[in-house]
């Protein structure tokens, strides 16, 4: 093997990996918010409170004390419901898949969890997409709703470009 | 209303576009009466910042009149005189709580484009690409201010349009780099560039008990300011084999005390490495030009202060054995502007300084597109061009 044929190899390994770490980041992601734990717990149990912060990607609706159905939006393709089951742990909470009847969001959950930020920082949470939905929270996703519910819970506000001045209709 | 947008690298245009309108509860509108250029807008109107969309409005230095107010605005009224600081703060996290606002973790609504890069977000900025926040810009006739309790600073009457404009971006900016150089008297600041932000640097280092303050860049006209304003001693790098070996000479061998590069990715200088970099820089394979930077690390005295003021992406060559064997101490941020302006409306109305005198080039917002050119192309002795919607 000549010199460029090893740089070659050494260059697309390393894409690789970079394509790879880049790939499985999932949809783990961690925030604090400063506010009590209890608040905290509480806005995520809210429907109306997690598709403001879902935005575009998902609308919440209530279907009963632990029901939860998500229409996840797939832009110009049909949208997918998705009914999921609240089950409260302790420091967590999960959705997850109503009854089993090997969809393909079979397994799939979405789990909270939630401490106590030390120096009275208010409370960590850790959002986690255990079987990624197509297209449903996964790496950046899952920070965007995280940032969301913190500006949210600590501003009483999104942070939005919604009618946004511009001269291209595709920027707004 | 009409704005000024980007439509693509060096492609400028003031057009028609929708007017800005309250979103949330502590929105407000300004009606823009004054906004600038600033030299950080060259470098994605040059296309080495990525992020920009065709039609975005540009500008994030500005001072106007409130127009609006959301119904959770208390401190503000329609009718208020204010300075906007160009990083956007909510007032409320921990960032803003701390005074360090330009990295305010709940005004970004694109914060996931930054953190594969950054680690963690900035605040927002109007007018200054997607990853920013994809805020829209001053250079318009209105602009939406999120969070306008904090963000809004009603100016007083002693202080005019002219001298107000500046509070947002160029003095703080400035200040702040001066900040960071710990002055004590009889300190020696070394300040690469004489654009606004760099005069403000040199001449608030003054203002904080600089004894010396120098001065490079290669314009004749910014450097005569600099010495006219606040007694600047000036080099002229085009005209000295060494700007380090200048310096070296001007302190007796030991080198200024703190320097501040005020200039950042789109650096000049002279030599092979400027035409290295210009050359890596233009086929994208290097996002900076960072002469200024090296330079300064390069020509700091031993255990002193680089502050960092120019916008930079991911710096090539970033001499981090000269700062670890000179023991330097690296300090650089976006500005955080709302930490300044009561203490900037004080030294205007104590008469310690007088920004206005960065405006070489008073416009209507219809020339905006040549006003960009000629500051760009520093034409016509240009420092900065202001902007009249």
């Amino acid at each position: 093997m000549n010199y460029l044929d090893k740089a070659k190899e050494q260059l697309t390994d390393l894409v690789g990996k970079v394509i790879d770490s880049g790939s499985s980041g999932g949809g783990t992601q961690t925030v604090t918010i400063s506010c009590p734990r209890d608040q905290v717990e509480q806005f995520w149990r809210d429907p109306e409170k997690l598709s403001a912060v879902l935005g575009d990607i998902a609308e919440v609706r209530s279907t009963g004390p632990t029901g939860y159905q998500w229409i996840l939006h797939r832009g110009d393709a049909e949208s997918i419901t998705w009914d999921t089951t609240l089950v409260a742990e302790e420091g967590s909470l999960r959705f997850v898949r109503a009854t089993g009847n090997g969809s393909s969001t079979e397994g799939a959950e979405i789990q909270l969890t939630f401490r106590d930020a030390p120096h009275d920082l208010g409370t960590e949470v850790t959002l986690r997409v255990q079987s990624p939905i197509p297209d449903l929270l996964t790496g950046a996703a899952a920070f965007k709703v995280l940032y969301r519910a913190r500006a949210l819970l600590q501003t009483g506000e999104v942070p939005t470009l919604a009618h946004n001045p511009s001269a291209r209709a595709a920027a707004h | 209303m009409r704005a000024l947008c980007w439509n693509g690298v060096n492609e400028l245009a003031v057009e028609t576009v929708d007017d800005p309108s309250l979103l949330n509860p502590h929105d407000v509108v300004v009606r823009v009466r004054l906004t600038t250029t600033c030299g950080s807008d060259l470098h994605f109107i040059d296309g080495y910042l990525p992020g920009m969309r065709e039609g975005d409005v540009i500008g994030h230095e500005f001072m106007g009149e409130i127009v609006e107010v959301g119904n959770e605005v208390t401190a503000r009224k329609v009718g208020d005189r204010v300075v906007v600081p160009s990083f956007i703060g909510c007032g409320s996290c921990w960032y803003c709580d701390h005074e360090l606002w330009s990295s305010c973790d709940t005004t970004n609504p694109n914060a996931e484009l930054q953190q594969p890069v950054l680690g963690y977000p900035t605040g927002g900025i109007y007018g200054y690409t997607h990853p920013f926040g994809g805020y829209q810009g001053s250079h318009a006739q209105y602009v939406r201010v999120p969070f306008g309790d904090v963000n809004c600073f009603t100016i007083p009457d002693s202080v005019t349009d002219e001298q107000a404009l500046f509070l947002s971006d160029a003095v703080p900016t400035g200040l702040m780099g001066a900040e960071f150089c710990d002055i004590s008297p009889g300190d020696t600041i070394a300040v690469w560039g004489s654009g606004g932000v760099g005069l403000m640097a040199g001449h608030t280092a003054r203002l904080l008990g600089a004894d010396r303050v120098i001065v490079i860049d290669r314009f004749e006209e910014r450097l005569a300011l600099a010495h006219k304003q606040f007694g600047a001693e000036t080099v002229d790098y085009t005209a000295v084999d060494s700007v380090h070996e200048a310096l070296r000479e001007m302190t007796g061998g030991r080198g200024p005390d703190a320097c501040i590069d005020a200039v950042g990715m789109e650096g000049h200088g002279t030599g092979l490495q400027q035409i290295y970099d210009r050359a890596k820089q233009l086929l994208r394979l290097e996002t900076d030009r960072a002469t200024p930077l090296r330079e300064a690390i390069l020509a700091c005295r031993k255990g002193g202060v680089v502050s960092v003021l120019g916008v930079y992406g991911l710096t090539d060559k970033f001499p981090m054995g000269v700062v670890t064997n000179k023991g330097l101490t690296v300090r650089s941020s976006q500005q955080y502007g709302q930490r300044y302006v009561p203490r900037m409306f004080d030294y205007i109305q104590q008469g310690d300084l007088d920004p206005s005198y960065l405006i070489t080039h008073d416009l209507p917002l219809e020339d905006a597109v040549r006003g960009y050119d000629i500051f760009k192309n520093k034409q016509e002795g240009c420092v900065r061009a202001v902007f009249r919607p």
